[in-house]
Formats: structure tokens, sequence, C-alpha cells
């Protein structure tokens, strides 16, 4: 510290004069003004894991609303004869404008070189005993053998058309379904479904776990203790099991699951806020509006929510992928949303007759799942990280 | 009786137990004896001292006066009115008219409010003040306890504990109390910033005309800061003398041990002075001793002590004593 | 005769947090004798705690030691790898800390705490070392040790914790003992109860203390010498008579000046220091104390000061001892008490 640079023997006399005190602002906060809530999200920032699971989340949202403005298809659009076209093509070259695709079910698409398909065709003739089908393309015979495997495609004179090359469904980008619907477009409907279901279920349970444990924490004794017990006896229910029974009872349908969904999971942040408030309500701040005269109400509301936020965020953020699977999985088992309505589970429930066939059926819809689940738990770990008072300085 | 027009507060035999329960059905099986049958009056504009140990029930004391506990037993009369068993919806004047400033700078904010939100919030409550009127008001009172109108805008976090403690004190201020509880205001304070509490304390008392409840375990502070102080041993109060007359003339030896363990900041006075050690500690206020409850730590207890609770005996000059060797004495 | 047990020259540590680094000690030297008791005394973030760990090298990561050396003994332990300061850690430095109730492990057993220490440094067996351990609780003035050494902590009440505390930390009779604000959490009478054995285990062991504290009360008791920290530096080191009786820094006048005296009569409106401590990630060119000195010239707050010997034991770091510096009328704050002989 003594580097400055005066010469220790003569110093000016200028430098001796008294500084006035009332210059010297001591008071002032020379650091920039942080909430809790820019200071949290400083931290999250930080957590590449997290924002790489909020990007996802973001665009998710994004592409839920938006995605099906920018498609030429419906969700409910059938085109049985464009069933089941998987994402990759393998043409087949005819000559330098006609490209052919032989699908699974002895089905021949004619397509571009680029991957559009341009119909399905249909035989002029069949023959079962010689197992040949014929087509006619722009003038041109194509024989399809299917007496052995691998089949064949040969031209009038018997020569087999070369195998052209992989290429990318155009028309579908994603495929289609068993009914000939856009499977890219039915996974983005089933992500606002699956979604829309998630969020609107975990502000059902928010709503009530917070009120519910808010006033079970804060009322303390005798009321705790039996609304505490109420909760445990509800938490012995096997909840999967009552959520089933519950959607036997009600009808299929977007809000008999919410219900289900909102009725179950609020067990849990009940008893997240009743501890938080529990803890809270002992703090001398509590004390200090109970001495101005604050109501019980302003004082939960004002005070003691406020400050249990950071778990309560953690939970909820922890609850959506939980609610997302739950209905996944109803869906799954086929006490989903009704048809032609399409969440994610539905999509896997489909999908599972022609699994061996069309795999990417059930698996692009999996995928959808297992990404949105992770991104989810990705943030939820990383606002843990960041909304946890104990690791705050 | 002149004397009792001039109390601003009375308290007679307060009582205050917190049930101890146990077992599934939550059965109270035993109290904890917090605050057992004390009385004492506090004159208008005077500060009363209230000192002893962490858990002699100083600041349960402080909280069941304010209301917040519920009384067990015993009467809080506060300027003619007795609000020991009043609901809380008809304590609304007296909240506007006795206020708190608590211990801890750190938890006594609410950390998700500006401080111009804390400040305001009485006048919120009690609907003194809105809009502009409101906003004045709360740089009023920032600037009367030495902040400014910039830190209106601020969050607690950002201050230091000392000016925590200030900001607390404004928000006590914002009622225009007339009295007010001090639980503990600088025992977590630096010894530096102290003095500015204690200074604040005593300008705005003049200023305002204030009377203080001032709670401490800091013996020093409270003789600088008191008019008189009560002792307080295990629930009970076991003097109560004008501060000079307490350190010059302490007479429970409980008073005694206490003052003489407080360390003095000179070398030479502090090698040269007899000191009582107090041996042992504070018995459980769940089962204190019968008789007087000092008597399992007090060098002097005799045969009477284990048996006889000791009464308040008045030695005259305002110094009242609850000792049994008053009468061996004699 | 006197033998150097720890020398601290020009030490700094830091604490990189997102806003900046946090100078916490920026240069400090002092030494510490054989069989002294040190006091260094502050206010909260003037650097005190941070030098107690830097020595114990238990500083958590954001912080660390920038520069500067500490010799322990003679030999220079900043640059000791974990493993050779847990041979020193425990064994030949101990600490007590502020908080009993958090200090000691509540799974384990008293006994069990203390016998850890001496089965890891000095390799008893582990009825000797039991033993040992009701020896050292009846040391530090626990009652029926046989019985106590079987407790866990939640059983013991915050005195007898600190007790417990001590206890381990000197089972080892470790050459220095630092003490970071023991009697903080206590009250007045069970402080003065700590005070009192650290004055007697100090006679017994001959173990060097630092006592680290913001309350000058408590080091006037048993400190032969004292440092004076404010905004991570020594503002004025001497032994308890220069500090109490001829302070030369206008922060310990301060100080001194804040504190009001039960032992005198007088009633006299208290001093305070005026204003916040500096904030340690942009510290003040010039002297730290600048901005809540009574005092400050236009030097202050533009070069920091170099320290004046005021003689052997004593120096200060203030423009105010300079020579060429004008007289000022200072109130020092030295209040005389009567001493009954």
């Amino acid at each position: 510290m003594s580097n400055s640079k005066v010469n220790m023997d003569s110093i000016p006399e200028d430098m001796w004069e008294k500084i006035d005190n009332k210059e010297k602002e001591s008071d002032l906060i020379s650091r920039p003004s942080l909430t809790y809530f820019q200071d949290a999200w400083r931290r999250l920032r930080r957590n590449i894991m997290s924002m790489i699971g909020l990007v996802i989340i973001i665009i998710l949202i994004l592409t839920a609303i938006f995605g099906p403005f920018f498609s030429k298809y419906n969700f409910s659009d059938q085109s049985l004869k464009m069933a089941s076209l998987p994402p990759r093509l393998e043409l087949f070259k005819i000559d330098n404008e006609n490209y052919i695709y032989l699908a699974n079910g002895l089905k021949i698409y004619s397509s571009t070189s680029n991957g559009e398909i341009i119909n399905l065709l249909n035989p002029i003739k069949q023959d079962f005993q010689k197992k040949i089908k014929v087509y006619k393309l722009n003038g041109k015979e194509i024989v399809l053998d299917f007496s052995d495997k691998p089949f064949k495609l040969l031209n009038e004179n018997g020569n087999e058309y070369p195998f052209y090359k992989k290429v990318w469904n155009k028309n579908h980008l994603l495929g289609t379904d068993d009914l000939g619907r856009d499977l890219l477009i039915r996974i983005i409907y089933g992500a606002r479904i699956s979604l829309l279901i998630a969020f609107v279920a975990t502000l059902v349970n928010f709503f009530i776990g917070v009120l519910y444990g808010g006033i079970s924490g804060y009322a303390g004794g005798r009321v705790d203790n039996i609304m505490m017990r109420i909760v445990d006896i509800i938490s012995t229910v096997p909840l999967m099991l009552y959520v089933i029974l519950l959607m036997v009872v009600l009808k299929p349908g977007l809000k008999p699951i919410i219900i289900a969904l909102g009725s179950v999971f609020w067990v849990r942040m009940a008893r997240i806020v009743r501890g938080q408030i529990l803890s809270l309500k002992e703090q001398e701040f509590v004390m200090a509006a109970r001495t101005i005269g604050a109501t019980n109400l302003r004082i939960l509301v004002r005070h003691l929510l406020p400050n249990a936020m950071g778990p309560i965020i953690v939970s909820m953020t922890m609850m959506i992928p939980t609610a997302i699977f739950t209905e996944a999985f109803l869906s799954f088992i086929g006490l989903g949303v009704p048809a032609p309505l399409a969440s994610w589970g539905t999509l896997c429930n489909n999908a599972l007759g022609g699994y061996r066939s069309y795999p990417y059926q059930l698996f692009l819809p999996s995928l959808a799942i297992c990404i949105t689940m992770l991104a989810f738990n990705f943030l939820g770990d990383g606002l843990r990280d960041a909304l946890d008072p104990k690791l705050r300085k | 009786m002149n004397k009792d027009k001039d109390a601003i507060i009375k308290v007679r035999n307060l009582k205050k137990y917190f049930p101890v329960k146990k077992g599934f059905l939550k059965r109270k099986v035993q109290y904890v004896k917090a605050v057992d049958d004390i009385s004492f009056d506090i004159k208008k504009g005077e500060t009363f001292g209230l000192v002893g140990e962490s858990g002699c029930g100083k600041t349960t004391t402080g909280r069941t006066i304010i209301r917040l506990y519920d009384v067990t037993d015993g009467d809080v009369i506060f300027d003619g009115t007795n609000i020991s068993n009043m609901k809380e919806k008809d304590l609304s004047s007296f909240r506007k008219r006795v206020q708190m400033i608590f211990q801890d700078p750190f938890a006594s904010l609410n950390s998700r409010m500006t401080v111009g939100d804390i400040v305001g919030e009485p006048l919120d409550i009690h609907k003194l003040a809105s809009g502009k009127e409101r906003q004045e008001r709360i740089y009023y009172l920032l600037k009367t306890v030495g902040l400014s109108k910039e830190h209106a805008s601020r969050y607690p976090h950002e201050f230091s504990g000392g000016q925590r403690q200030r900001i607390g004190i404004a928000r006590a201020l914002a009622v225009d109390p007339d009295f007010i509880i001090c639980d503990e205001p600088i025992s977590a304070l630096d010894v530096s910033i102290q003095a500015q509490v204690v200074n604040m304390l005593e300008d705005l008392q003049k200023e305002l005309g204030l009377t203080y409840l001032f709670i401490a375990h800091d013996l020093s502070m409270v003789r600088h800061i008191s008019d008189r102080i009560a002792v307080m041993y295990l629930g009970k109060i076991v003097e109560v003398a004008k501060s000079e007359e307490l350190y010059k003339n302490p007479t429970h030896p409980y008073t005694k041990a206490l003052l003489s363990a407080i360390p003095i900041p000179d070398p030479d006075v502090t090698h040269k002075r007899e000191s009582v050690t107090l041996e042992g500690e504070v018995p459980s206020p769940i089962n204190p001793p019968k008789g007087c409850t000092f008597r399992t730590r007090c060098k002097y207890a005799f045969e009477t002590c284990k048996n006889k609770e000791p009464s308040m005996k008045n030695l005259g000059g305002d110094h009242t004593v609850a000792c049994h060797l008053l009468d061996n004495k004699k | 005769m006197s033998e150097k047990i720890l020398e601290v020259k020009n030490l700094k540590t830091s604490f990189y947090t997102h806003l900046g680094e946090v100078q916490a000690v920026r240069g400090i030297s002092f030494s510490l004798n054989k069989g002294e008791v040190m006091g260094i005394v502050g206010e909260s973030g003037s650097g005190k705690s941070v030098t107690s760990l830097s020595i114990m090298k238990l500083l958590q990561y954001p912080g660390e030691i920038k520069s500067g050396d500490i010799f322990f003994k003679g030999e220079d332990i900043v640059n000791k790898k974990n493993k050779e300061m847990l041979n020193i850690r425990g064994n030949e430095i101990a600490m007590i800390f502020q908080d009993p109730m958090t200090s000691l492990n509540p799974v384990y057993t008293i006994g069990d705490q203390i016998m850890e220490v001496i089965i890891r440094h000095q390799g008893l067996s582990k009825k000797k070392a039991k033993e040992k351990a009701i020896d050292m609780l009846r040391l530090v003035g626990i009652p029926s040790p046989e019985e106590r050494v079987s407790n866990y902590p939640y059983e013991f009440s915050g005195g007898m914790r600190q007790r417990a505390m001590a206890a381990i930390a000197l089972s080892c009779e470790p050459d220095l003992l630092i003490a970071d604000e023991p009697t903080t959490a206590l009250d007045v009478t069970i402080q003065d109860q700590i005070l009192k054995l650290m004055k007697d285990l100090k006679e017994k062991l001959d173990t060097s203390i630092i006592l680290i504290t913001h309350d000058l009360g408590v080091v006037a008791d048993i400190c032969t010498k004292i440092v004076v920290m404010y905004g991570g530096l020594v503002m004025e080191e001497g032994t308890s008579k220069d500090i109490f009786y001829n302070p030369k820094h206008p922060y310990t006048m301060g100080l001194l000046k804040s504190i009001p005296r039960l032992d005198l009569g007088e009633k006299k409106r208290l001093i305070p220091i005026t204003g916040t401590p500096p904030d340690l990630i942009k510290p003040p060119k010039g002297c730290p104390f600048t901005a809540r000195c009574p005092y400050a010239m236009k030097i202050c707050s533009l070069h920091a000061p170099k320290y004046t010997k005021i003689d052997e034991n004593h120096k200060a770091m203030c423009w105010l001892l300079h020579k060429q510096s004008p007289n000022m009328k200072m109130d020092t704050g030295v209040k005389r008490g009567i001493v009954n002989e």
C-alpha cells in the first residue's frame, strides 16, 4: 500500500488542509442495485446446462404456438394414400425426371429426385402367381418383382432399375402416420396439448398448494395438525391409480386430464410451502409486520409468500415434467385426449401397432417427451442452485 | 396518586407461559415459565432498561407487552387502557402508538421489499398517507434516521447492519408512536456503529418525546441510555433502580455478579478489580428452582431461599430488590 | 528470550466474487512471541477473521492468499500443501470459533470429538485418549467430566459448548491458539467465565493466543499486545497500555470514545464514528479511514500513510504522525478509571 509517489520528506503545504466532513458521503452505496430475482438470474445464467434447458423450453413453446402457421398440413388431415411414409426415402431412378420410392406394403410412389412424392402409382397388371406387379410411369413400364427378398424393380427388358440414393422426405419432414397425417404437425400439436396440460395442471397445483400450505403453516397449531394429516391421508393413495380411476369416471378430454392432474400433485407443493412458512413466520420481519398492525392476509401475501417463492418456483419447474410424463402415460394407455387431438402419449400409442415396420412413428414423439423432460429438469436444477438462500452470500 | 398518572404503561403481575407439548395428541404437559409474575411502571418520556442473560425472559416480556404473544395472566395497561385481553382487531389504535425495534437487522426487514415500501407499510396499513404525501413522508422518515431518498428504491441486503437498524427505526417512527420497545437494538452491531444508533435513539427521544423500553444484555449500554433499570433473572425481576443507583449500590447478588462480569476497556482497572465470577448457568425455566430462583448460583444462599420466594422490598428512592438477604441483615 | 512463534509479513488475502475482487486483507504484518496474548480488534469487514483463516489456511473458495508470508515457528506455511497443514492444524495451531452452537458436530459425543483430535495427532490408544479427554474437560471446568464425556453437543449449553471447543482446541497442547470472537455469542457472565478460563489455560500451558474480537473491553483484560485493524489494514499496533492510554490513530481514539464506561460515574453523550466502513471491492486510494475520520486532510484521501514508530512496540499508520503535519487538537478518548489499590 505504500507505493504512493510522494516524497515523504517534503509534502506540499496544501496537502495538509482539512477536508470538510460533509463532503464525504459515506452512506452512499456504490454497488449496483440487484433484486433477489436479478441476482438469481445472474447465477442461473452461469449454469450452462440450465441455459440449454431454458433455450430448448423457449423454442418448444414458440414452436408449439407458432409452428402450425408455417405448415401446409393440418393435424387432422388424413390422406390414406400417403400413409406411413418415413422421413427418409430410398429412391430408384427410372429416368432423369422420374424416380420412384418403394414403400412397405408393396406400394410404389413416383417422386422427384430430391424426395418430393408426386403420387401413389396404381398397378396396371398384377400377377400373384409370378409375384409381380406392373406399373406404368411416363410411358415406361415398371415391374415390381416381389418373389424374393430384396424386392426388385425391373424395366420391360428385365433389367433392374438402379438404386439412386437416400433422400429426405420433402412433403412430410418427419414422415406420416398410419392414416397419412403429417407427423411433424402432429408432434407440434402434441407439444401444444402436452405443454398446455402441464402448465395448467402445475398452475392449479400451485394455487391449491400455496393456499393450502400457506394457511396450514401460518395458522399453525391444531389447524396445521389437522390439515397436514389430511395431506398425509391423500398421499397414501397411489396417485396413478387415482388418476386412472378419475379418468375412467370422467369422459376423456382435455379438461378431465387437467382436473385429474391438478387435484393430485398439490400435496407436495402444500408440504413445501408449509415448511417454508413455518420457518419464516418466526422471523423478526413478520413480527415487525404484526406490530405495525398488518392483517394475517397481508402478512401471508406480502411478507411470507414472496420470501418462500424460491423453493416454490423450483418445485413448480420440477412438477412440469412430472405432469407431462403423467399425461403421456395416461394417453399412452388410452385415457388421454380423444382423437383426432394428439398428445405425445397418444402418438406413441398409435405407433405401437406398427412399430416394427415404422419405428420412427414411435421414436419421434418419445424423443420429444425425453427432450422436454430433460430440459425442464436441467432448468429446475439450475433454479434450485440459483434460488437457494443457503448458497446466497 | 400523581405517580400513576405519569406512567404511560403499567405492567401488573404479567405472566407468559409457553406450553411444552408432547405425544401424538400434543397434550400440554409442561410450561416454560418465560415471564413469571412481573410488575413495573414506565413513566412518560423515560427510558426503562431491562437487562438479563439470554433466556431470562426479557425479550418475551417485550413481545408480550406489544401483544406479539398472548398474555397468560396479568395486566398490561397502556395509557389507561388494559390491552392484555384485547382482540387483535381492537388493537389498531394501540399499534399506532406502540412500536418495536428488533434485534437482528438482517432478519427484521423483508428482503423482497424496497426500503421505501418497508418504511411506508405502516402508512398503508393505518391509511395515514398515500400517493405523493406518502412519498414525502417516507423521504422525511429516511432523512430523520440519516439516510437519503435515493435509498428508498434499494433493497435491504444492500445496506450494512447499522444502516438496516436505522431503517427499522424509521419504520417504527412511521406511525408517530409514543412508546417504543427496543429489543436489543444494538447487540448485533459493531461497537463504532452502536454509538451511532444509541445517539440517534437519544436524539429522537428528545425531539419526539418518546418513551423507551430498552431491552439488552449489555449492562454498560443500558446504563448509558436508561433512566431506570430492571434486572431480570429466570422470568422474574430481581432488582429495579435508577441507573446510577443500580451501578453504585447494586444490592441483589445477581446484579452484583452481572456488573462485575462486564469487561472494562481499561487495562489497569480491569487487572485490579476483584470480580465475582458467577458459577454455573441459568437453570431451565421449565422447572425453575423453588423459592428464590437464583439460589442455585448464589453463594449467599441460605435455608429460607429454598423455601420462600422473596418479595420485592423498597429500599427507598425507587430502588426495589427481591432478596432474602435484606431481611437477614435486619 | 522472546522467541517468535508467528510472523505475518505483508499478507494479502482476496475473495474473487462476481462483483470483483474483494481485498479483505491488504498487506498486514505483525508478529507474536511465545506465550504472548495478542488481541486483534476491528469491526466486521475489517479483515480480522480473514486474517485468522489465512493463518489456519482454512480459506474457502473464492478466498485466496494473494501474497505475503506467514512464518510459523520459523517455517513459511503459505505454500504448504493441505496434507502438511493437516499435521499443523489442531496439533500446533488450534482454533476456537465464534458460534458454539454450530462448531461442534451434533452426531458425535463431546468425548468422541476430543478423542478424534488426540488419536489423530498423538496416536494414543482409544482408552488413553478417553482418559485424556476427561482430563481436558476437567481442565476447562466442566463439572463431572466422567459422565459429560459421553454427552452429545445438544445436551450442553452455549457456555459449556464453548468450553468443550476449548477442550478440543487445547487437547494437543498447541503452540498457538486462535480464538475468533469466542465470547461474542455468549452472555456476559458466561463470557467472563470463558475469558477467565483462557487466562488460566495460558498460565498453565503457556500457549500463545490470538484473540480476535470487536470488543475493546475483552482485550483489555487478557491481552498484552493489541493490533487494531480497519479496512484490511493494521491501523495501530502496540501494548495494551499503548492502545488504551496513548492511542495515536484517530480510529483507535474513535473506538475508545464510542463505548460507554460503566465504571466512571459520568454519563456523557457517546461520540460515535460516523459513516460506515469502506467497500473493499473498491478500497479507497489513501487511508481507508479518511471518510470517517474527524481529522481527515487532503493528503489522507490521496496517499496511504506509512507506519510511524512511536516506540519499540508501538506503531501507527496515520498522516497526523508525520513530522510536517499540523498540530491538531484531538480528543484521544482516553478515560482512566480509578484503580483501587
